[in-house]
């Protein structure tokens, strides 16, 4: 694994609702093979900034270079290479698990045998294999996150996108989703991963940019940015250095 | 891609117990309860068993060599048709009891009919139209039927063999009631008018797709506006059509209804689905709402139904023609009825065309709207 070589680059990415600025400007850089943590209040743009990347937004004003490439100029060839995880299971409830996993993977053109294979995988990967033929509408919260999961791997993405995969499930789920996520870097994907539970971020993430304001205001490791705030980094959590950067004010958006 | 959107949705669709509902259950349950409502109505239109019709021809009237054949034909479909060469045919007719009286001229016919006897004026118009159409043709196979007084499909090239050349007749085509009893009527129209309600049949997933914002592994995977389109046209299209099918079926089976020429009639409920679905898919691309959208798709439908001949017969509906014509129902339902009773309809290709028009110009409004509403995102 190259560490330096660069997956994702947004440069002076920005979007404006009217002319509220939503996300300002902002230059990030992915690294090929690491897990990038995303964290920010509520209302810093991160789910924004997501859905620029992923191409669900057009942004008013910069570009999203991935692979080396303009992701617009070259949607159709680099969108398979995209995994994006939503936070609320993307599923439908009227079809069986398999059937679900079927209709957004032969979204990338993957059909036949190799669709099939792609189901296995994919469901297998999730540990829903033995309820492949259930109704997803009959699943729990933590079953339904790990299908949304399957829907979003069973074309083999470089680059997954979970958008807090966490929230709201038993920590049992929490955990198979979290080893899941290691699991795919392990095995050569890139992840940029948002979340408000910080041990989670700091857990998994090797790198971690914090947004608000709809700019980044620190990046680096979790040690990195524990020095901003105090030289013994044993003293502070990731939380106050959080609360520290972004500011104890409520957010209310 | 396509083939695995389109079945996964289909599956959707027929899954739901809604659509179930709302195209097996609510065609038949409706067309029950009109029939009931207004068979006494169309009864009293019926035609009759027999009866007599006064004719006059004039002296080298193109039609007289024809004269004996035409009787003949009518007189064995209970048309008795009696000659009179002199008098005022108003005083005749009032004299002598007669529903209808024509007086074939040179190279027209002129047909006076009995107000309180509309239903055998018609019977007649439409058969001297048939005749004349047939004569015009040149052809020497059929006649066609004398709707209501007998079947169709007789030979009656006998009739014609004389005047063969009379194509310069003068003919108008008349306008024709078909004799259809409340049955057949509203078990035919309640199909066509629940095909125009076919958005209901996707509303429970697009409902869906939209609270769980599922729209965005669509727009992410950059599948494009027309595949996103057909992936759900299609579906709807299939799931009505099977719906409709099934309420047809019962409709045959249980109460005896008669559809004529099934294959026609199936095409021009075929197009009207897909004209139906592409239109309120353009009320639903534009609203983004799915309450809005079937709260102005069904009182656009239900205004198109009301002066179509869906609730009230078009036949004998008061409502203005150019209404009627306004009403892409109309043309459908009368290609319908006029198949279930004629075996044929000048209507049925008006009816597909204009479905195909809508059908085309949503589909294209469509895509537009989706392209506009990707840039914009």
């Amino acid at each position: 694994m190259d560490n330096n070589e660069i997956i994702l680059r947004t440069k002076d990415l920005t979007k404006k609702y009217g002319s509220h600025v939503v996300v300002d400007n902002l230059g990030i850089e992915i690294r090929k093979g690491e897990i990038f943590g995303l964290l920010g209040p509520n209302g810093a743009g991160k789910s924004t900034t997501m859905n620029m990347i992923c191409n669900i937004v057009n942004p008013t004003l910069g570009s999203v270079e991935f692979m080396g490439k303009d992701f617009r100029k070259n949607k159709k060839e680099l969108c398979r290479h995209l995994g994006f995880i939503p936070q609320d299971p993307a599923i439908h409830g009227n079809l069986k698990a398999w059937e679900n996993v079927e209709l957004f993977t032969s979204l990338y053109g993957i059909k036949g045998r190799e669709l099939r294979d792609r189901i296995d995988e994919s469901l297998e990967y999730v540990g829903l294999s033995e309820k492949r033929n259930d109704y997803a509408k009959t699943f729990s919260g933590g079953m339904k996150r790990r299908l949304n999961i399957a829907c979003a791997i069973g074309h083999h993405p470089d680059l997954l996108i979970f958008d807090e995969p966490t929230v709201g499930i038993d920590p049992q789920s929490r955990n198979f989703i979290l080893e899941k996520i290691k699991q795919s870097n392990r095995n050569g994907a890139t992840v940029i991963y948002t979340s408000h539970y910080m041990e989670e971020v700091e857990a998994i993430c090797d790198r971690i940019a914090i947004m608000d304001n709809g700019k980044i205001i620190a990046i680096g490791t979790s040690d990195e940015l524990k020095k901003l705030v105090v030289d013994d980094i044993s003293k502070v959590t990731l939380e106050e250095v959080f609360l520290t950067i972004t500011g104890k004010k409520l957010r209310d958006y | 891609m396509i083939f695995y959107l389109i079945k996964n949705y289909l599956k959707m669709m027929l899954r739901s117990s809604s659509n179930i509902l709302m195209y097996i259950l609510a065609p038949t349950i409706v067309a029950a309860v009109l029939t009931s409502a207004f068979t006494t109505l169309m009864d009293s239109y019926k035609a009759p068993e027999t009866f007599e019709v006064g004719y006059r021809v004039s002296e080298g009237s193109v039609f007289s060599n024809g004269m004996n054949a035409l009787k003949e034909t009518l007189n064995d479909k209970g048309v008795i048709m009696t000659e009179y060469t002199e008098g005022d045919p108003e005083e005749i007719m009032g004299r002598m009891e007669l529903s209808v009286f024509v007086e074939f001229k040179d190279n027209e016919y002129l047909l006076y009919k009995n107000r309180d006897a509309r239903v055998e004026g018609q019977i007649l118009e439409y058969a001297l139209g048939e005749w004349c159409s047939y004569m015009m043709s040149g052809g020497a196979e059929t006649v066609g039927s004398v709707q209501g007084v007998g079947k169709s499909g007789e030979k009656t090239a006998e009739m014609f063999a004389a005047i063969t050349e009379a194509s310069e007749i003068k003919v108008e085509h008349p306008f024709f009631v078909p004799a259809i009893d409340s049955t057949d009527y509203y078990g035919i129209i309640e199909i066509a008018y629940f095909a125009w309600c076919s958005i209901i049949c996707g509303a429970m997933v697009f409902t869906a797709e939209k609270k769980y914002r599922i729209g965005r592994r669509f727009a992410m995977s950059g599948v494009s506006e027309f595949k996103l389109y057909i992936s759900r046209l299609v579906p709807i299209v299939m799931s009505v059509a099977i719906g409709l099918l099934l309420s047809a079926v019962i409709g045959i089976v249980f109460f005896d209804v008669h559809w004529g020429n099934a294959l026609l009639s199936a095409l021009v409920v075929l197009m009207s689905i897909f004209a139906a679905t592409s239109f309120e898919l353009v009320i639903y691309n534009a609203t983004s709402s799915m309450v809005a959208t079937v709260v102005i798709s069904f009182a656009i439908v239900w205004f198109m139904g009301f002066f179509g001949g869906s609730f009230e017969t078009y036949m004998f509906s008061s409502a203005p023609q150019v209404l009627k014509d306004f009403s892409p129902i109309y043309y459908e339902n009368r290609a319908l009825v006029e198949l279930s009773c004629m075996g044929k309809s000048d209507y049925t290709i008006k009816s597909i065309l204009i479905s195909g028009a809508i059908g085309i110009v949503g589909s294209a409004l469509n895509i537009g709207i989706l392209k506009l509403r990707k840039e914009r995102s």
